[in-house]
């Protein structure tokens, strides 16, 4: 379970990353943007 | 959905002793990854039920390339975000579909005209469109959304003038080339003051009716 977890923490870190270097979100909802992944 | 995305990347970091800024860019991207996969998903298939789920993809993914560099009004929910996603790119698959019947190449032509023309002015003026969530200040990014803009929209340029000729003998092709532009006109609405009054007075739709429903 743990391997599943840690699959799941670095596919969702991946992503995280690529929409930050966007202007926003692909749709029209923008969460609040986790201060580590901010480049204003 | 939110909640759900929290609570499950909650008990991943638990379980991966990740502290709350990891966990925060988790459910970040757990968040896109939800979003953006219910969104297709629901569009295709009620598409396919439709006759639609070409020209609805069409329409959700125009917009969202350009929103990547453009940015644009937002929603204040991930619920409402997905089921307006939804049902406008459904809206938007039909009507491409109902106007792509009669064969009028020159009317085709001067909507094509009009969307990249206001298109194009609007980017220049209001592109990149941040929020108080994503604050973009700095020059340089500022710069390089700007770019982005605009070789997505003359990427968008290339592939519409090719929906027009080989449309002006298919149908389908016409289908999917007005998709294209009501894509576009929404992606570009949402960057104008205007659009972002209009997304607001959307959001608040729900909250009224409820105050509505209550006796």
């Amino acid at each position: 379970m743990k391997k599943m977890y840690g699959l799941i923490a670095a596919i969702s870190t991946l992503v995280a990353a690529l929409v930050a270097s966007s202007a926003c979100y692909l749709f029209i909802y923008q969460p609040e943007e986790p201060a580590s992944l901010r480049n204003e | 959905m939110e909640t759900l995305v929290r609570q499950q990347a909650h008990k991943i970091a638990l379980s991966l002793n990740y502290d709350a800024e990891q966990e925060a860019v988790m459910v970040y991207g757990l968040l896109a990854i939800a979003q953006i996969g219910i969104t297709l998903l629901i569009v295709f298939l009620l598409g396919l039920i439709l006759g639609v789920a070409l020209e609805g993809l069409t329409v959700c993914l125009v917009g969202s390339i350009l929103r990547r560099s453009s940015g644009g009004a937002h929603a204040r929910s991930v619920g409402f975000c997905t089921t307006f996603s939804i049902v406008f790119c459904l809206g938007a698959g039909l009507l491409a579909q109902w106007l792509s019947v009669p064969n009028h190449p020159l009317v085709l032509l001067s909507m094509m005209v009009i969307v990249f023309a206001a298109s194009l002015y609007f980017i220049h003026r209001y592109v990149p469109v941040d929020s108080p969530n994503k604050p973009i200040t700095s020059p340089a990014k500022i710069r390089r959304m700007r770019k982005g803009s605009f070789i997505t929209l003359a990427a968008y340029g290339l592939v519409s003038a090719c929906f027009f000729y080989f449309g002006l003998a298919s149908a389908p092709l016409r289908s999917l080339g007005i998709s294209l532009l009501i894509g576009l006109a929404w992606q570009t609405l949402t960057l104008t003051p205007i659009g972002a009054i209009l997304l607001q007075k959307l959001n608040d739709l729900p909250k009224f009716a409820r105050k509505e429903s209550k006796p």
